[in-house]
């Protein structure tokens, strides 16, 4: 996937000011602060993700609906942490390598498990294995060489993971996992999410076929899930590698981490690669949770994450809170006007993306909201990308009074690069 | 493979140091009144010649109007190329960048909206002013492209007795029509009397979007700097992968017409036109004339590149030489995004310029 980054070389820069940290505030605190709410976020997202394969080894044990039902809400719970966690994703170079595997979308379902051919076609000119059905084949061709897939082992995903060089072909993480839970959803920008039957995981009355290779699947890619997650946990714990690095570089250079992971997921990847995109093209195939529909969530948690960042101030599952100087004490200090500008900014978007969670809960999800003809929900839709592109645009002034030197965001060929410019 | 591209802002508002300010307003002119208007009203008007070439070979669907047909598309892509770089201003509005050419589709959403479409038979959900409002993927060049030069489906284009070639007639009717109608919005937007031309002519005075003069000749800068690099990283090395037998042509970007490489030609003359005309003159009367002299040869490099090379793209990236070939023309371009980045860039006094990285 192609993307845009931009970078913002702030004026005090250009204009050799110096370093200066805004007064009374100090940044390794903000850093650690930071660091601190990294670390719970990753944790109540491995807490979640062992709920789940809790949830899941109960479903193969004895597929039926309820089973099903009770992985599926685990699914969704383990979400809202872990979409939080995105806004520590850009900036940090380890957590965006790392990332792919537990959060790469979009994804051809059909290298992985049966698919409607009527939907989803049978070939695609970008991916040779679009229909190879891991579950299905013990053998697999990748680019002419054979691979043996007789086991479904943590081993083979991780091989078969953008097997060819192709990004879309996923067989890890949440959406490879949302994948087997709910399967293909065959609606169209019409309601209904994906439909598995409990029965694709049941050995005994088998529906879709493979079903002893499908419940492997599913167990395979949450019990990875797992395993990365724990990576992540102890990363930013207190005595963990990304933790480190942070606090023992300049401090500067540790803000505008923060900062181009703000700027990065508002605008180019939020607002460009998740919204905006699937807006124009009014597809489907371009909503982020896309066979749970459950996107309202995940676009509201991204928010989310980027607001109780810049506040410095998370409520973990349990209810706790975590908090301390933040990036948003480092902007008032220096310009208390553009901290509220800020502030309100972020509240703006919250209150867009909680347009589309009442949407979606009223029962009208996401992928009906970016279909053609819905002009009503394309507004607001489109309401939420034009609040996350305001917000970048405060950020980026936060980036100058901080005098922060070169802070790259991502940005997206989607949105309109060149009105960046300048602005 | 991901690539970046970094796009250096300078958020200096203030005009640049008053000892070397370039003709920023002459540069903006130059371009607004020059090939920019010149280029949409060739586009308006190749895309009405295309739109009355879909009319007839509906009216007598025999291979004859299908060729027809296909030259009024290549007439038309030729004219769209030339002004593609142009990524703000009247085409920002309401995506008709994106609905006149879905360009990069890495995941197909053009071939598997089409089909879609195609199968559920519903040309009428498209036809007068609705197509402006359905996906951009179906819309546009790529869309007819698709109609007029896939050859499973321009065989059905040409079997009159067949639903299948009204319907394929219709949507066609209908991609040309609204191609001519954002063509005319174009032209419009650009040149009526409080259009975009004047907007970039008046740049800082009055009720104005840009700071002054010197801001909107860093977008236009910043414009060409872009396309070069998505020539460089979009239309050549993401097809060309790392070898001849890696070589992807589907990925090329009119692989179905085989023009890809024509395009990059058309995408130089009108860098070459552009520059030539506006920020070329601007550095010479700085006495800057070196700088321009470098990147102009720096395009006629890669101008002589793309000349060398015969099959189209599409055929000879996938054998050693013409891959080799294209390849060498793909490093001709990423320099001359150099030279502009750096040198140019620096006799402008524009704190602006993009940077191609690979990796992600």
């Amino acid at each position: 996937m192609k993307r845009f980054v931009m970078v913002a070389a702030s004026a005090a820069v250009l204009l050799g000011t110096g370093q200066a940290g805004a007064a009374g505030v100090d940044k390794k605190a903000v850093l650690t602060t930071y660091a601190d709410i990294a670390h719970a976020k990753y944790e109540d997202s491995l807490i979640a993700a062992k709920r789940l394969k809790v949830a899941v080894d109960a479903l193969v044990a004895a597929p039926g609906a309820e089973t099903l039902a009770a992985a599926k809400a685990a699914w969704i719970a383990a979400r809202v942490p872990y979409q939080q966690s995105e806004a520590f994703r850009f900036g940090n170079a380890s957590v965006d390598e790392w990332e792919g595997k537990v959060n790469a979308w979009p994804l051809d379902e059909g290298l992985i498990d049966y698919v409607n051919a009527d939907t989803y076609g049978t070939e695609s000119g970008e991916n040779p294995l679009y229909t190879a059905n891991i579950i299905a084949h013990p053998k697999l061709k990748v680019g002419g060489k054979s691979v043996n897939a007789g086991k479904i082992d943590k081993k083979l995903l991780g091989k078969m993971h953008e097997a060819g060089g192709v990004e879309a072909n996923v067989t890890t993480g949440y959406h490879a996992i949302e994948f087997m839970l709910w399967g293909q959803d065959t609606n169209g920008t019409g309601p209904g999410a994906g439909n598995r039957p409990a029965s694709d995981f049941d050995t005994k009355a088998c529906t879709g076929g493979n079903c002893d290779r499908r419940a492997a699947y599913l167990l395979t890619a949450t019990g990875l899930l797992v395993d990365d997650l724990k990576t992540m946990v102890d990363g930013w714990g207190a005595k963990g590698k990304i933790r480190a690095k942070l606090l023992k570089g300049k401090p500067d250079t540790g803000i505008a981490t923060i900062v181009t992971g703000l700027g990065s997921l508002s605008y180019g990847e939020l607002a460009g690669e998740r919204m905006k995109l699937g807006l124009m093209l009014h597809d489907p195939e371009e909503e982020h949770d896309c066979f749970s529909d459950n996107t309202h969530n995940s676009h509201f948690y991204d928010a989310k994450g980027i607001q109780n960042v810049y506040l410095g101030k998370y409520t973990r599952t349990d209810g706790s809170e975590v908090k301390g100087p933040a990036l948003a004490d480092l902007v008032a200090a220096k310009d208390p006007a553009l901290d509220g500008d800020m502030k309100a900014k972020l509240d703006t978007t919250m209150a867009a993306m909680g347009v589309l969670v009442k949407t979606a809960e009223g029962g009208e999800v996401y992928d009906q909201m970016i279909g053609a003809g819905n002009s009503a929900g394309n507004a607001k839709v489109q309401a939420a990308i034009d609040a996350l592109v305001a917000q970048t645009r405060s950020l980026e002034k936060a980036v100058a009074v901080l005098a922060l030197g070169e802070v790259k965001f991502e940005g997206s060929d989607s949105l309109d690069n060149p009105s960046a410019i300048g602005k | 493979m991901r690539f970046r591209l970094t796009l250096i802002v300078g958020l200096l508002t203030a005009s640049g140091p008053a000892w070397a300010a370039p003709d920023y307003a002459g540069i903006l002119a130059a371009g607004a009144d020059g090939p920019m208007l010149a280029g949409y009203r060739a586009f308006q008007a190749r895309a009405t010649t295309l739109e009355q070439d879909v009319q007839s070979l509906c009216a007598a669907p025999i291979p004859a109007s299908v060729e027809t047909a296909r030259a009024g598309f290549h007439a038309a892509m030729d004219s769209w190329q030339k002004v593609q770089w142009i990524g703000y201003g009247p085409v920002e509005a309401f995506h008709r960048g994106q609905r006149v050419q879905f360009w990069p589709d890495k995941k197909n959403a053009g071939d598997r909206q089409m089909l879609a479409l195609l199968k559920e038979r519903n040309a009428e959900a498209l036809e007068g002013n609705r197509i402006a409002f359905a996906s951009v993927a179906i819309q546009g060049l790529p869309a007819l492209e698709m109609l007029l030069f896939d050859t499973n489906q321009s065989a059905k284009l040409v079997e009159a007795s067949d639903d299948d070639a009204t319907l394929r007639c219709r949507l066609a009717q209908g991609i040309a029509a609204n191609l001519t109608r954002i063509g005319g919005e174009l032209v419009h937007d650009w040149s009526k009397p409080d259009g975009f031309a004047t907007v970039l002519k008046s740049a800082g005075t009055g009720v104005n979007p840009y700071a002054d003069a010197r801001q909107a000749a860093s977008q236009m800068f910043n414009a060409l700097h872009a396309q070069l690099s998505a020539m460089a990283e979009i239309k050549l090395a993401y097809p060309l992968a790392a070898s001849a037998s890696e070589a992807r042509p589907s990925r090329a970007e009119s692989w179905r017409s085989r023009r890809s490489l024509r395009n990059v030609v058309l995408n130089l003359d009108s860098l070459r036109e552009t520059f030539a005309i506006g920020f070329a003159p601007a550095l010479r009367a700085d006495g800057k004339g070196a700088a321009a002299d470098r990147f102009l040869a720096a395009l006629t490099e890669a101008q002589t590149a793309a000349g060398k090379l015969s099959a189209p793209m599409e055929e000879a990236m996938s054998e050693t030489e013409g891959w080799t070939r294209l390849n060498g023309l793909k490093a001709k371009i990423k320099n001359a995004a150099q030279v502009l980045e750096t040198e140019v860039a620096a006799a402008l006094d524009l704190q602006v310029g993009f940077n191609g990285l690979d990796g992600d």
